[in-house]
């Protein structure tokens, strides 16, 4: 598995991530933030060791990459998304034509960047200097959820991305062993495209 | 993944709502070719020289993509 090469974009100065601008958070703690409630306004791309492994994904990337950073022209972008599309750089699973590339980079232009990019809910965003292991991590995540009772889409996402990085398999029965719940929970909180998205982290292994 | 699961990501499940959808599926398709047919030429190779380190030539696959008018 090749290495993802971030250097690139931080030499280019490209934000790829930030924090909840307005939301505020229920807990604060040592390690980062709970928001009991949730947040959409956490991005952070590239977070994970997992790579962008479909065509949807890549797009979203791209335009978020173009909403955090609304100073960047158009010839820029086309050198962060060509970047990016690139296989050998370490973001993506699969080659990209130069058609979609083309195709992809059109459509992100055209995207109103007052309206946020869609985003997955987080409850809880930990500072990027805590210092915690995957699996301190994915402990807390486990256990504050845990606590609410209410465990979510992107709180499973969350636990299967950890998961992920810690190059263990994904399986319905660890996510409930993890939340304290049972297997049909975590069922019920799943979508199709979740499910989708279980296979393809457990093929990248 | 297996070839089967790349085609069928572009062939069935990705959200084109574009007007040419159908040309992007194909470029990628051929992409996912294209990709298949230098892992395997260079398999072959490295079985047969035992050279473990062997990549084509770049470029090899458009000329030969060229010739055969494909």
């Amino acid at each position: 598995m090749s290495h993802r090469n971030l250097e690139y974009l931080n030499k280019k100065r490209v934000i790829y991530r930030r924090g909840p601008i307005n939301d505020k958070p229920s807990e604060e703690f040592e390690w980062g933030s709970f928001y009991e409630s949730g947040t959409n306004e956490c991005y952070e791309l590239f977070r994970s060791k997992a790579k962008i492994p479909t065509y949807k994904s890549l797009k979203w990337h791209l335009y978020v990459i173009w909403y955090l950073n609304p100073d960047m022209d158009q010839n820029a972008f086309e050198d962060i998304a060509r970047f990016i599309c690139n296989k050998n750089n370490g973001f993506v699973t699969f080659n990209v034509s130069e058609q979609l590339l083309q195709s992809m980079m059109y459509e992100v232009s055209l995207k109103d960047l007052d309206e946020p990019p869609y985003n997955k809910t987080r409850k809880i965003i930990f500072k990027d200097n805590c210092k915690l292991t995957v699996t301190e991590k994915l402990a807390i995540v486990g256990k504050m959820i845990g606590k609410t009772k209410k465990v979510s889409e992107s709180d499973i996402y969350e636990a299967m991305l950890y998961t992920n990085d810690l190059g263990k398999k994904i399986t319905i029965k660890n996510l409930a062993d993890h939340f304290g719940c049972t297997s049909r929970t975590i069922h019920r909180n799943m979508s199709n495209e979740l499910k989708k998205e279980k296979e393809l982290l457990n093929q990248s292994l | 993944m297996t070839l089967k699961e790349k085609f069928h990501q572009w062939l069935r499940t990705e959200p084109f709502n574009l007007r040419d959808a159908v040309s992007l599926r194909e470029a990628q398709c051929e992409v996912i070719a294209d990709e298949f047919a230098i892992e395997f030429a260079e398999w072959i190779i490295k079985k047969i020289t035992g050279d473990r380190l062997f990549k084509l030539k770049d470029n090899l696959l458009e000329e030969f993509k060229k010739e055969k008018g494909l």
